[in-house]
């Protein structure tokens, strides 16, 4: 499909910010937001509701207008405070699929998918028909093509808005959580395919969620948000294995990385009872392991802590054993099923994470 | 169970009582048009079923009935027109574009029409004697349209707010134009919220009495509700028959417009949503 390829282009990001005049005062949604996402790549805005990951992909669209900063798209300057630059969307040439899908009720899929084409001069009533058969054999909708979109499940829904979105060729694709309305099964469904989609077309994409496993399986790289500002930009190993301070850590994963408040000493920290060693660094406030790095031992050992199991839920393959120490909650996953009332747990020193009192990661030498 | 068997008894009650209450003074007014004895419940074998008040209504030319629903149906039809194109743009605007007072400017619309009609027809008169527009359809035409467009902007406002703001999103995306998305996608979606507005205020216009009977004194602009308001007999008795006769013909055209209507309002409300 020669007609599908298309010419892409990378995105600038410079100090976005935006607040809003209320009658309580400013709200800061975003508060300095500095990116760079290559051509070509599939890029993740991660966060909690009400990071700003909705309102920056906005800004982006030209739907909304950012208080200051910069942004741009190749080479064009599609918004600037400074010089007052600010395109209309229509000139930003992208696309954009929102989770309601917005279709239009009252046109079929056929007329929905061509909408966009009819606000180009130059596509006669013939151009757009082939069009919109070239894309609805892509994306394997013919047959939906005479129907409303009332009448198609939400996985169809989701195929046409994908398919109006293609149909102009845009250099940018912006995804606001589009498989937020999908049943789990479907969910995953299309999520390979979006995936796959993006490889063959290679249009740089910009996929709003607030599911880490989505944005870990989709993305190449990911920035996750947090009030406003960006905690960490990486790739999705990246983010998971070194997180850049505990809100990271404990948004990915699941369960979550464990996370307990300690106290350093010189060879390890200190625990119940005895003191676990490991290259703790005494400025550290915080560690953190993942529940499937801990190991579980059936006897003490040199290096083990024992530990009371409070409850035991399965999940399948793998066991999820809930522990209190330090009187903090503390998460084992283990493929083993425990039948003991306490075990003995080590922590691998290469697991380990380490944060300051500000939360941040300590990187060790 | 007993909650349901309450819930059934309730049901049942108000399908009898509330067509009950509406529909017996209109079987009254039918039932008097074809008889002309107010009293004939006294003796109900002494009824002897006529047609004298329609042939008086159609064909006594001193009456003027014609001439009387003539004016009401110019007066409404252009009120109905209009409020529905005003308020259908208030609705998009108040309901999609940023503008300083969209929160306080509809409240401020409710809150003047709560002005009871009564207390400004005055001066309306004296504008409207200044003007040299007593007597005329427009005199009644702007103070129905004033008088109907808050309840229209409140229909709309309400009605377009329904309609996801995400059709606009994506369709500014994809280039088009706000004029495009209003008359292509917002307005064909707002239909039902639009042509129920016009029903509702056709049927009231038409049935409009206050401003009628004091902006209005001869037959040149006078409305049905006025007309009939004035029925008597030569020696200023009530003409029963013919009043009634006039009356069960005045609801011909507010049926026939509701039948009309009906089925956009309700072909609008049965179509599929947007989510899934």
């Amino acid at each position: 499909m020669s007609e599908l390829n298309l010419e892409t282009v990378s995105i600038s990001i410079k100090g976005i910010k935006k607040q809003w005049k209320t009658m309580r005062g400013v709200v800061t949604a975003l508060s300095k937001v500095d990116l760079e996402i290559n051509s070509g790549e599939f890029f993740v805005l991660l966060g909690p509701s009400g990071c700003g990951k909705s309102t920056l992909l906005n800004l982006l669209a030209g739907l909304d207008n950012a208080t200051d900063g910069q942004i741009v798209y190749g080479d064009k300057v599609v918004f600037d405070a400074q010089k007052s630059i600010n395109l209309e969307p229509k000139e930003r040439n992208i696309a954009m699929v929102f989770q309601s899908y917005a279709l239009y009720p009252h046109f079929t899929v056929a007329q929905n998918i061509g909408f966009p084409l009819t606000n180009i001069k130059h596509y006669t009533k013939k151009d757009i028909k082939k069009r919109v058969e070239e894309i609805a054999s892509m994306l394997k909708i013919t047959d939906l093509l005479d129907r409303k979109p009332s009448e198609l499940s939400g996985g169809q829904r989701q195929r046409v808005a994908i398919g109006r979105a293609l149909v102009r060729n845009p250099k940018i694709f912006l995804m606001d959580e589009p498989l937020s309305n999908l049943d789990a099964l479907l969910r995953n469904e299309m999520r390979v395919q979006i995936k796959s989609l993006q490889k063959k077309l290679g249009v740089t994409t910009i996929y709003v969620t607030h599911d880490q496993l989505e944005a870990m399986t989709l993305a190449d790289k990911i920035a996750l948000l947090n009030g406003g500002l960006v905690q960490q930009i990486g790739t999705p190993e990246q983010i998971y294995n070194e997180p850049a301070n505990l809100f990271v850590a404990r948004f990915l994963g699941s369960p979550p990385m464990n996370i307990l408040e300690i106290e350093a000493t010189s060879d390890g920290f200190k625990s119940d009872n005895n003191i676990v060693k490991c290259n703790c660094p005494l400025n550290a406030k915080y560690i953190g392991i993942r529940p499937e790095h801990v190991l579980i031992r059936e006897n003490a050992t040199s290096n083990s802590i024992e530990v009371k199991v409070n409850l035991i839920e399965s999940i399948g393959t793998e066991y999820l054993v809930y522990t209190t120490i330090l009187e903090q909650h503390f998460v084992i996953k283990t493929f083993n099923k425990v039948i003991l009332n306490s075990v003995y747990i080590e922590f691998p020193d290469d697991n380990l994470h380490y944060f300051d009192e500000n939360q941040d990661r300590i990187v060790l030498d | 169970m007993r909650e349901n068997t309450i819930k059934k008894i309730l049901m049942i009650l108000s399908m009898i009582i509330i067509p009950f209450v509406i529909l017996v003074p209109v079987l009254w007014m039918i039932i008097l048009s074809f008889t002309g004895e107010p009293y004939f419940l006294s003796d109900i074998s002494s009824i002897d079923l006529t047609l004298e008040g329609y042939k008086y209504v159609f064909f006594n030319e001193t009456l003027g009935y014609w001439g009387y629903l003539k004016n009401s149906l110019i007066v409404a039809t252009f009120i109905s027109i209009v409020v529905p194109i005003i308020s259908s743009f208030a609705g998009y605007s108040i309901s999609r574009l940023n503008f300083p007072g969209k929160k306080i400017l509809p409240l401020v619309i409710l809150a003047i029409s709560m002005f009871p009609p009564i207390s400004i027809v005055g001066s309306i008169f004296e504008a409207f004697a200044n003007l040299g527009i007593l007597n005329t359809h427009i005199a009644l035409i702007l103070p129905g349209i004033a008088w109907a467009l808050p309840f229209g902007l409140w229909v709309n406002i309400s009605y377009f707010s329904q309609i996801p703001i995400d059709l606009d999103k994506v369709a500014l995306v994809d280039g088009t134009s706000r004029i495009k998305i209003l008359f292509k996608i917002i307005l064909p979606l707002a239909a039902p919220g639009i042509f129920a507005t016009a029903l509702l205020v056709f049927i009231g216009s038409f049935n409009e009495l206050l401003f009628a009977i004091l902006l209005t004194s001869t037959r040149a602009a006078q409305t049905i509700p006025v007309g009939i308001s004035t029925f008597q007999g030569s020696y200023g008795e009530i003409i029963w028959g013919p009043l009634m006769a006039a009356s069960t013909l005045t609801t011909l055209p507010l049926i026939i417009v509701t039948l009309y209507f009906q089925k956009y309002i309700i072909g609008g409300l049965t179509r599929g949503s947007v989510k899934g």
